[in-house]
């Protein structure tokens, strides 16, 4: 399975993050907005690794109160998962 | 006297060049969401190639091990993709990567198949109305035309207004004027604490320029935007255009905030006019735009230009 998601985040910098799920990895993750440097380290860091354990790792870290660019991609990566497994 | 437009600008006279009025708009952009929605994703028979996306579980000779999913050609994880072209599903391999001897097991190779942009594959799809590549070209154009054009324009907006004003003739009130800077002055004050700090740093190039260049370019940027505003207000007079109810609003919020006011102290002070000002501004700005808009059409593969505006 291959599939596109487009993301809109709330409560953070970030206005949009993208990412390829194929067969259960994450890859192509673009985030539009946010700081630079940093979401383009998360981005490459994701790369090729298995979504469910991104999410596990992303999922909570704080910058805006408890809410992040990180922690927006995951719920990302968790809501695309839950409609790959319902397909 | 009080500041005027003497002669308002002739629009047609704006120089905007060919392609910003026929907009070219590419296959990559049209389809970029179809092919996204209808990509497949397949095994592999054949050997693995660039674009494959390869699975592997790599265990070093200290026994650490990690598993990836690698697609080749993209070079995010280089070492690994040289000894991976050409693998096949369930093969074992022995490499040397960054120093380290790996056994790389490939769990799967997976090839992804494209949709092909042919009309037979687009009229596959059964979208209403689009039986060919074409049509559906069409009505990408007929339902992003308008958010293309916008972004087009607020590429070009600040050369147009140059345009506008050159094209204007203006008579300010150097009195009028001046209370106008002082008041975007008071404004930055109110906002920032620190009104010469943050327009040395908005204008200074950083440290280059003495606070007095700062504040030169900053009465400048204000003379454009006082300019704007005088040949906004004209043209809603000339339209007789008045804000809504939530458009004034509005305009009341935004000035109380920037000087700090209430809205009882604006409607006491009779600074209503003065509220309304962004919005004089947003109308001509509102204008210049759906001129350029008329204008602009759009070319894209096989697709006579289509007219944002028939």
């Amino acid at each position: 399975m291959i599939k596109h998601v487009d993301f809109t985040p709330e409560g953070v910098c970030t206005q949009k993050i993208t990412f390829d799920l194929v067969d259960g990895y994450v890859h192509h993750v673009q985030f539009t907005g946010g700081c630079s440097g940093n979401t383009k380290g998360v981005a490459a860091l994701a790369e090729g690794l298995e979504a469910h354990e991104i999410a596990r790792r992303l999922k909570g870290i704080p910058c805006q109160g408890a809410n992040s660019c990180p922690h927006q991609l995951s719920l990302a990566i968790e809501r695309a998962l839950r409609e790959w497994e319902g397909e | 006297m009080s500041s005027s437009v003497v002669r308002m600008p002739e629009l047609s006279k704006l120089d905007i060049p060919a392609k910003q009025r026929l907009i070219p708009v590419r296959d990559k952009q049209i389809f970029f969401d179809l092919r996204n929605q209808h990509r497949r994703i397949e095994d592999q028979t054949e050997t693995a190639a660039p674009g494959d996306y390869v699975l592997i579980d790599a265990v070093n000779s200290a026994g650490a091990s990690r598993t990836l999913h690698i697609e080749l050609g993209k070079r995010h994880f280089q070492a690994y993709e040289q000894v991976l072209f050409g693998c096949r599903t369930g093969q074992t391999l022995h490499a040397a990567i960054d120093g380290a001897e790996y056994t790389i097991q490939v769990r799967s190779v997976r090839k992804v198949i494209e949709l092909p942009l042919t009309d037979a594959s687009i009229a596959s799809l059964g979208l209403p109305g689009i039986a060919t590549a074409a049509d559906y070209r069409r009505a990408y154009l007929r339902e992003h035309g308008d958010e293309i054009a916008d972004r087009v324009f607020r590429a070009i907006q600040p050369r147009l207004t140059e345009q506008v004003l050159a094209l204007a003739e203006l008579s300010l009130d150097e009195g009028e004027f001046a209370r106008y800077n002082e008041g975007q002055r008071a404004m930055l004050q109110n906002i920032s604490g620190d009104v010469d700090a943050r327009l040395m740093r908005a204008y200074g190039d950083g440290g280059a320029r003495t606070l007095e260049e700062c504040c030169q370019r900053f009465r400048e940027d204000n003379r454009r935007t006082f300019s704007m505003y005088l040949w906004g207000r004209t043209l809603a007079e000339q339209d007789r255009v008045t804000p809504t109810e939530a458009e004034y609003r509005s305009a009341v919020e935004y000035y109380c905030l920037a000087f700090g006011k209430t809205e009882e102290q604006v409607s006491r002070e009779g600074l209503a006019e003065e509220a309304l000002r962004s919005f004089c501004l947003q109308y001509g700005i509102r204008r210049l735009r759906d001129y350029y808009k008329s204008l602009v059409s759009f070319s894209a593969v096989g697709v006579p230009s289509q007219p944002l505006k028939s």
